[in-house]
């Protein structure tokens, strides 16, 4: 029987090489992401109840139009966006905070292969968005009577599930922003959230947006996961009907993982080499 | 050069106390600007934030094809952006002090604390002005806003008496960070985040929930949006607006000297308590 569970048991499972030593690491990842969020719980009710604030507001906007479907269409977009946007963020904000801290180039020298940080990271990223979008649907249900009785559940979860691992795809390659600079890194990853929010259509079709912004709206993989959610659940749209944008996205998570680990290889070789991970101060 | 002059005019005996106290403040305004300057990179992310969310709110009226709508969501989203920069400044402010361990310090400067104060209200006057003023010009590529039969000076007067009261508010909310370093911020982004649902910001109060419109009520935001609404969509004048005007003063005229007498009881206590002291 061991003294301490959780992390130190992790701990040791990892001695075991493999496979199942892989998998214990990446489950120590988000064991202590967790840790980390438990020690900033204050900062996690805030960023919550700010999220579920801005969330129910636009349901509100619909309400106050008079638009039942309105409020719905604006509705799943902000409860998708919460979630894609925070699986976008995690693996940059995991990078981003161990830089500042000062314990990247530790966990880099950990006997642990990078896949198996960025995967443990990336499942942390997975469960706690789920649980910040729920918290805020959960918020949202108090203010709004959300009837999806019409909604086609199989293609939306299809969708989700697409749409998500494209969304970890982009969020590994920007957690190498981090490393190529502390400060400017994960601002940038900001700015380019906050770009793909204004061209995906979370909350208005793409046609209102001005004529030379469209065309990015095509390389965000948000606009077809909105799209197709928004047929699922308002319109009841089945695998057939959205089959063009579910593929789409499978594209996106074929070129997007891949290419996320590569970025993220080159970058984490080229920052070491400038010896840009060294612990200041 | 400038914050050398700023300190050598605040320094005692310099000239009378008032331009002494005058010149402290100065020194607050410089200060929290040269922290901006420093972080420059998460100013530039926070600004691009607001106006993407000022522009994204704007897009959804304009996709129901309401002109109106459009305005009168771009007017809520700007105001917001000013009385919310006013309230969270000035908090802001003690909470970074605090973190940086700095507090102690300041509160030991040869300056009075409504100087202090005063000065931070108004670095967060100019930083809130400069921050809407750039979300405003970002709208602009997006949307065509047309004031044209906008009664501006009235709204002028509403956007003058409502920053005062927000003023008041954010000095008194100012003292959490000092009794809590953690906690404190995080009540106040709460407070604050409440004020945004309940206020009409983007919609009319009757939307909300029944429960939840008395707290509209004792929101200043309530009248100062909807005063300024009044003014820039329908032209309304003083004597239209004058019910809300005369609410925002009392909230002025209460808000400031009660955020004063907050933080004051609030920095004495703190002190009893050793709470202000720079750890580690």
């Amino acid at each position: 029987m061991r003294q301490n569970s959780g992390t130190a048991d992790t701990l040791d499972k990892t001695t075991h090489r493999g496979p199942l030593g892989e998998f214990w690491g990446a489950v120590g990842f988000v064991e202590r992401n967790f840790a980390l969020y438990k020690r900033y719980s204050g900062w996690i009710v805030v960023v919550t109840a700010y999220a579920a604030v801005n969330t129910i507001i636009i349901g509100l906007i619909g309400t106050a139009a008079g638009d039942e479907r309105l409020v719905l269409y604006l509705i799943i977009g902000s409860v998708l966006w919460a979630f894609l946007s925070q699986l976008f963020q995690e693996v940059c904000e995991s990078m981003a905070w161990e830089h500042w801290e000062g314990t990247l180039e530790v966990t880099f020298s950990a006997p642990l292969k990078r896949f198996t940080q960025l995967l443990g990271v990336s499942a942390f990223s997975i469960l706690y968005s789920l649980f910040k979008s729920l918290v805020i649907m959960a918020a949202m249900l108090v203010f709004f009577r959300i009837d999806l009785s019409g909604a086609n559940l199989l293609s939306a979860s299809v969708v989700l599930l697409v749409g998500s691992v494209s969304f970890l795809g982009m969020g590994i390659a920007s957690g190498v922003l981090p490393l190529l600079s502390r400060e400017r890194g994960f601002s940038a990853a900001r700015i380019f959230l906050a770009l793909l929010l204004l061209v995906s259509g979370v909350y208005y079709p793409i046609s209102v947006l001005p004529a030379w912004l469209r065309p990015f709206s095509v390389v965000s993989p948000a606009t077809y996961a909105l799209r197709s959610m928004r047929a699922a659940l308002l319109d009841g749209a089945g695998l057939r009907e959205i089959k063009g944008d579910v593929l789409i996205l499978l594209a996106f998570c074929v070129v997007s993982v891949p290419l996320g680990f590569a970025v993220f290889a080159v970058g984490e070789r080229w920052a070491k080499w400038r010896g840009k991970l060294k612990v200041d101060g | 050069m400038n914050r050398a002059d700023t300190a050598v005019k605040g320094k005692p005996g310099g000239t009378v106390a008032g331009v002494r106290e005058f010149w402290g403040g100065v020194g607050f305004v410089e200060r929290n600007f040269a922290l901006v300057k420093r972080y420059a990179g998460w100013e530039a992310v926070f600004v691009a934030y607001g106006a993407v969310n000022s522009i994204i709110i704007g897009l959804i009226g304009k996709a129901t094809g309401d002109a109106r709508l459009v305005l009168y969501l771009i007017i809520g989203s700007i105001l917001w952006v000013f009385l919310s920069s006013l309230f969270h400044e000035v908090s802001e402010s003690v909470a970074w002090e605090h973190w940086e361990g700095t507090l102690e310090l300041t509160f030991m400067a040869p300056i009075k604390r409504l100087t202090m104060l005063l000065g931070t209200s108004a670095y967060a006057v100019v930083y809130g002005l400069a921050r809407s003023l750039i979300i405003l010009l970002a709208m602009l590529v997006f949307f065509n806003i047309n004031l044209t039969g906008a009664n501006l000076p009235a709204a002028g007067v509403v956007l003058l008496v409502s920053s005062v009261s927000f003023l008041g508010l954010g000095i008194a909310a100012a003292v959490l960070p000092i009794l809590s370093r953690e906690r404190g911020p995080q009540a106040t982004h709460i407070f604050q985040a409440l004020i945004l649902l309940v206020s009409g910001v983007y919609y009319p109060i009757d939307v909300l929930p029944v429960w939840l419109r008395p707290f509209s009520v004792i929101s200043p935001a309530t009248y100062a949006l909807r005063s300024i609404r009044a003014c820039l969509l329908d032209g309304a004048g003083f004597r239209e607006v004058k019910g809300d005007i005369l609410i925002l003063a009392v909230f002025s005229i209460v808000s400031v000297p009660v955020g004063f007498l907050v933080f004051w009881a609030g920095e004495a206590w703190a002190k009893r308590k050793g709470k202000i002291k720079i750890e580690g």
